[in-house]
């Protein structure tokens, strides 16, 4: 049984490949082509899991859609015709997902199309491994649903209890976000990285925002907000309440900023903590699934763990909308053969393309760029690699299969020494080419965590923040609140990855890395070794790890360089459809 | 919940608009919405408005000209550019523009697209420094000053904002060399915007195909229009004279074909079986029946497919009747522009037809290109002799456009010696380039010619002619077609930054990158290479290691790479926002593919194909062909079905194979295809205009093992 799930129209679109109830491929679409968040239906992620597969579009048996077209159209309906959407094609064309799944991928099939929550509590729980389990999911909207609760137990899973637009906790935060000058459904990140640097002196004020009902529920008060049918997230009596107007996209940031960030970060914690505890009361079970991009909320999550009620939790790496497309593909297995999908845990998110190591031989081969080829001799590699992070260089580290989800987890990763005071501006600056005050977060090796963490079980997904108490001194990777969101590293799961930290490990006595994505500003995670040499074109990373190559910056040619830059930008320019944007242009 | 009326009656509504009657309720009201007349503002009473161009007692802050930004040096303002020329720069590399000083040259600032940029000879040798040395040869060396602002990729847009911001240079005359670009074609996938949508959808209704190319034709001379208007607007403000020179493309040797859209009942089954009969008369030299014939074809597709119209010049132009090619030709042009995909720029009749009457209506002298070409091509129409590709002008075309541009400058400056541009051609001598540069020029036409140029017979295009005269230059010709050679044989995923791409590029600004980027394996430039002696008369046995069916045990031939020419990939030329099909569309009867193999044993293909129906299943049977030799017939269905044929060593060739699907004729459903276009505009869903012949989910071609 072949099922593809798909996400697409919103956020991140994304496919994946469930075969005989094994996922066997995930990837968002953004990663190949280029464009970040790009929401498109996903006709690259869905090639690549066909191939991953060694399928054709004639193999597949159903194609599960995350969301309900009719429902969430009845929702906008609601909400009224948003902003400019006389000119919107997609608006009002709840037939348009389906028509395109037809005409634009081929399938002939069966396609089901499941709530977005639904897919969403689906996602966490049939790849949790837990047999029964308290289900969460809190996002900005789905169809009608903001936060669901439910509960998972075998191939059942139920949602009992909803919370419906327009009151929505995420919602909420991205308001506060474009309040906060970021964009939404990109900067939400930047808020939870803000708000260490504040004091929660906003708390009452969002208080009066968000107001707690019983059980399950809560109340935004609308007078606070103008996403219905309005053209930005928040109205003018949200400014006199803070009394504060809305930072400026790009403006400086002062402690107000940073103290609103925090207060909304305590707001939303608060209020979860008291939602998880709710739920605890419903569902008789030690574990606790979430997703939903709220589900990305690390911090949050940390101290749901820390403080909550439940024994375990499971964030699935891809908790956004991205991530919808497992729980609906695993719905329609569900569905279809009677059984849960895999009752194993998914234990890593290697989900993406990979590529060989002839193949990348190959490839830099005919770039002529002279790499050290360590092909069967990987000692030396990490010994290398390690040579280079001990002297303080960034290093850019590409094995395997691609992540799915938004983070890198040692396969399209940029590493540094996180004992290095410098490290973090460094990284800021002139790599990441992003807002100063952004943490990095470590990678350690798994049986080395507890040393240097409080934390007592393992995080392979980077989705919870703890506190760091290691003997070492780690500025690269410690929040100014004394906390970091660690990966823990296992080498069942990412053996040259755990390889490479042991090795830093022997050489510094340090057991972890910095771990940040291997993509600039603006740009999403790479995929393609192309990709990859392309970034590292285009920042000043110092050395690159190509599965068995190593390259220095200055192996790279000028002329590379150059070309590498004119084709992304040909290739994946962003025109307006005209001829401007593509690679072959005419005149 | 307090408003739970109100939700319930959303449900409902939402379940009504997922039908498709819905979905039509509901545009229609959007447009009812649309069409409302707007109510005007109430005048305020308060003070009145300021005039539109109040007069300042200072002069209004000087702004960027293009990639130029004003600087002060000493009292005077200088345009600087930022950066040198990077890669695929499309302006003139001159670091610096300065404001005519008091007492200075006549000056003329040139505009336009990439043909008066002096595409392929650029930076070196360009329309402008033609202008300026015949203005010397003429008059001596200080009497005119010719500035260089074409741009490569010049829009009509972008003409009005040049215009404008170029008249800060203190021009005596803007000399406009453009329109080109002005064209548009029907934006069809995705659906063009609210209005566009409502519009097409109305033209659609009214005239059918017709109507969508009437709006096309109207959009593109909307910007024409408009950019001539501010031009003369400019030019007024600083009292500078404007000489329009209308372009003229090839006719004679760049085809532009295209397969027709759907017509009327079985309109596009007779129409390809007449074209496979016109095509077979053409090559047999039956002339009369051949013009007889293409004539059908017009009246068949209403004269909207460009293919038509070039069977019938061809037809024209061997029987001797110069005038009917010549329209003939032009109509290939005008069809070809609102159904322009891949894009390729031409100027239309009724574009040359504004620029005239743009010229008597804002009284700007006039250079009519077409009447120029027509005494001085070498055939009947204009061809290789002026043209190096469908619009940029060779050395020559360079020389006689510019000397009778020379004239006008001359009558209007009232210098001597004026007179006719024919006379003042005979006084000025060729341009004259290097070796080198003239070597490239050629070298770089013959592969934009492989690339884009399309025959009607589906053919190889002309290029061994353009081979050939890169060799005969020499100039290192043979160095850099065997580099380009070479770049083909790099794996399909560095194709375009290769080592050897690199040596290319190793000079900054070079205009190759246009060409040296297809991303093709680019067969018919590599057989012609062949048969000129290049790789040692074998350039595919290169491609052998990364691209060889047998090196790689596997070789997937839908990689855009494989498509046999770079035309007949359904993403050329577009943007990454079009085309975004999962699988490969084969818009014409015989999809082709470059197929590498040494041919030392038997392969297999695997394909997953459908036959396209709007009416009913459907099976039928698809001739596989290996170098033109049919090697197999699978039957395909309306839904996708698999086969593996093989392909037998005996059909391959070592190196370089033509693979071709040869499909069956699509079913006589143009009435059905043609209603649900209209629906689908109706409810602002992309559509395809043309007829699919097959779809194809997989092409692999696989090596069997050696027994």
């Amino acid at each position: 049984m072949n099922i593809l799930g798909l996400s697409a129209y919103y956020h991140e679109s994304a496919c994946c490949l469930l075969q005989d109830g094994r996922l066997l491929a995930a990837a968002e679409e953004e990663r190949f082509s280029r464009i970040k968040h790009d929401a498109r239906l996903p006709v690259s992620a869905f090639a690549f899991c066909l191939e991953a597969g060694g399928l054709t579009v004639a193999d597949l048996d159903c194609v599960a859609y995350y969301e309900s077209p009719v429902k969430k159209l009845s929702r906008q309906l609601w909400a009224g015709e948003p902003a400019g959407a006389v000119s919107g094609q997609p608006w009002l064309d709840a037939r348009r997902p389906e028509r395109e799944i037809r005409e634009v991928l081929g399938f002939e099939g069966e396609v089901l199309c499941f709530d977005h929550h639904q897919s969403h509590a689906a996602s966490a729980f049939y790849f949790s491994g837990f047999e029964e389990a308290a289900v969460l999911t809190v996002d900005g909207v789905g169809e009608w649903a903001t936060t669901t609760y439910g509960r998972g137990a075998g191939s059942q899973l139920q949602i009992f209890e909803e919370v419906e637009f327009p009151h929505s906790l995420g919602l909420l935060y991205s308001a506060l976000t474009a309040y906060l000058g970021f964009r939404v459904n990109d900067g939400e990140y930047k808020v939870m990285g803000l708000a260490p640097y504040g004091s929660p002196r906003y708390v009452d004020q969002l208080r009066q925002v968000l107001l707690s009902r019983p059980g399950g529920q809560f109340r935004l008060d609308l007078g606070y907000f103008d996403f219905l049918g309005g053209r930005r997230m928040w109205s003018d009596r949200l400014a006199e309440l803070l009394k504060a107007p809305p930072r400026l996209p790009e403006a400086p940031l002062e402690q107000r900023h940073q103290d609103l960030a925090r207060s909304l970060q305590v707001v939303l914690e608060e209020t979860l903590l008291e939602k998880v505890g709710y739920l605890r009361t419903r569902v008789d079970a030690p574990n606790l699934c979430m997703a939903g991009g709220v589900a990305l909320n690390c911090v949050a999550n940390g101290r749901i763990l820390r403080q909550g009620p439940f024994e375990r939790l499971f964030v699935q790496p891809a908790a956004g909308d991205s991530g919808g497309s497992l729980g609906a593909a695993a719905l329609a297995h569900a569905q279809l053969l009677g059984e849960r999908p895999d009752r194993g845990r998914l234990s890593h998110a290697y989900l993406g393309p990979r590529f060989g190591v002839e193949q990348v031989a190959e490839q830099i081969g005919s770039l002529g760029i002279p790499a050290l080829d360590f092909r069967g001799r990987e000692t030396d590699l990490l010994e290398a690699t390690v040579d280079r992070l001990a002297a303080g260089k960034v290093v850019g580290w590409f094995q395997g299969a691609m992540e799915f989800g938004p983070r890198a987890l040692g396969a399209r990763s940029l590493l540094a020494d996180p004992r290095d005071p410098d490290m973090r501006e460094r990284l800021n600056r002139l790599v990441k080419k992003r807002e100063a005050f952004r943490p990095f977060a470590p990678s350690v090796l798994a049986s080395e965590a507890a040393r240097h963490f409080d934390l007592d079980h393992p995080s392979e997904f980077m989705l919870e923040t703890c506190a760091v108490r290691s003997p070492l001194s780690l500025p690269a990777i410690t929040h100014v609140d004394g906390s970091a969101r660690p990966q823990t590293v296992d080498p069942e799961r990412a053996t040259r990855y755990a390889a490479l930290l042991a090795a830093f490990h022997r050489r510094t006595g340090c057991p972890l890395l910095v771990n940040t994505s291997f993509n600039v500003k603006g740009e999403p995670i790479v995929c393609t070794p192309l990709d990859a040499l392309t970034s590292f074109a285009e920042s000043e990373i110092d050395s690159l790890v190509l599965e068995d190559f190593l390259i220095d910056r200055s192996q790279l040619s000028e002329t590379l360089v150059r070309l590498l830059r004119y084709r992304s930008r040909a290739l994946f320019g962003r025109g307006d459809g005209g001829i401007s944007s593509t690679l072959y242009t005419f005149v | 919940m307090s408003d739970h009326p109100r939700r319930l009656a959303c449900d409902q509504l939402a379940r009504l608009l997922a039908t498709e009657d819905g979905l039509r309720a509901a545009r229609l009201r959007q447009l009812i919405d649309f069409l409302a007349p707007k109510p005007e503002k109430p005048a305020l009473p308060g003070p009145p408005a300021p005039p539109l161009r109040a007069r300042s007692p200072r002069a209004p802050a000087p702004t960027p000209i293009g990639p130029w930004k004003p600087e002060g040096k000493g009292d005077q303002v200088v345009w600087v550019r930022a950066e040198g020329p990077g890669l695929g720069d499309p302006w003139p590399p001159q670091p610096e523009l300065r404001p005519k000083a008091p007492g200075g040259p006549f000056r003329i600032v040139l505009l336009g697209e990439s043909a008066a940029a002096g595409w392929f000879y650029a930076p070196q040798m360009t329309p402008a420094g033609v202008l300026q040395e015949q203005l010397a040869q003429l008059t001596g060396p200080n009497a005119y000053e010719v500035l260089n602002l074409a741009k490569v990729d010049l829009t009509a847009g972008e003409l009005m904002a040049l215009a404008t911001a170029a008249v800060q240079l203190r021009p005596d005359a803007l000399l406009v060399y453009a329109g080109n670009n002005w064209p548009q074609r029907f934006r069809n996938q995705p659906p063009p915007g609210f209005a566009g949508s409502l519009e097409a959808a109305a033209a659609f209704r009214a005239d059918g195909m017709r109507g969508l190319a009437r709006l096309a034709e109207e959009a593109g001379l909307r910007a024409g229009e408009e950019a001539l208007r501010r031009l003369a607007g400019a030019a007024k403000e600083v009292g500078a004279a404007v000489i329009l020179v209308v372009p003229e493309v090839n006719l004679g040797a760049w085809e532009r074909a295209r397969p027709p859209v759907w017509l009327a009942g079985d309109g596009c089954r007779r129409w390809h079986t007449m074209h496979a009969e016109v095509v077979g008369l053409l090559r047999d030299g039956r002339l009369a029946e051949t013009a007889e014939a293409a004539q059908r074809m017009i009246d068949l597709d209403q004269g909207l497919c460009p293919t038509s119209h070039r069977l019938l010049a061809q037809a024209w132009l061997g029987l001797g009747r110069h005038r009917e090619a010549a329209q003939a030709a032009r109509a290939e042009v005008d069809a070809r522009a609102w159904d322009n995909t891949p894009q390729m720029p031409g100027l239309t009749s009724a574009v040359q037809t504004l620029l005239r009457s743009a010229a008597r209506e804002h009284g700007f002298r006039l250079v009519d290109l077409p009447e120029v070409f027509a005494e001085q091509a070498e055939a009947p129409l204009p061809g290789r002799r002026l043209f190096l590709d469908y619009c940029h002008l060779s050395l020559q075309g360079m020389k006689v456009s510019m000397a009778a541009v020379a004239a006008e400058v001359l009558a209007m400056s009232q210098a001597p010696p004026s007179g006719a541009w024919r006379e003042l051609l005979a006084k000025v001598s060729d341009p004259v380039v290097p070796a080198e540069l003239e070597a490239r020029a050629q070298v770089m036409a013959a592969l934009y010619g492989a690339h884009w140029a399309s025959p009607a017979d589906g053919g190889a295009p002309a290029i061994e002619a353009w081979i050939d005269a890169a060799l005969a230059t020499g100039g290192g010709a043979r160095e850099l077609i065997e580099g380009y050679a070479r770049s083909r044989a790099a794996p399909v995923e560095v194709l375009l930054v290769s080592a050897e791409q690199q040596r290319v590029f190793a000079q900054p600004g070079r205009a190759e990158h246009h060409i040296w980027s297809a991303l093709t394996l680019d067969p018919d430039a590599l057989r012609a290479m062949a048969r000129a002696g290049i790789g040692n008369g074998d350039p595919g046995a290169a491609l052998l290691p990364h691209h060889g069916v047998e090196a790689r045990g596997r070789v997937d031939l839908l990689q855009e790479a494989h498509h046999w020419r770079l035309i007949d990939q359904p993403k050329a030329n577009t943007s990454a926002t079009d085309n975004r099909l999962a699988y490969y569309p084969a818009l014409w009867p015989v999809a082709r593919f470059c197929l590498v193999s040494d041919a030392s044993r038997d392969l297999h293909l695997d394909l997953v194909a459908r036959l396209p129906s709007l009416d009913g299943p459907r099976q039928e049977e698809v001739a596989v062909a290996v170098n033109g030799t049919e090697v197999a017939r699978v039957l395909l269905s309306s839904r996708w079905t698999r086969a593996r044929p093989l392909l037998p060593q005996a059909a391959l060739q070592p190196g370089i194979n033509e693979l071709a699907l040869c499909w069956p004729l699509p079913p006589a459903s143009g009435d059905l295809a043609l209603a649900r276009i209209g629906e689908r505009l109706d409810l602002r869903i992309g559509v395809e205009l043309h007829p699919v012949f097959g779809e194809i989910a997989r092409l692999r071609a696989e090596a069997m093992n050696e027994s």
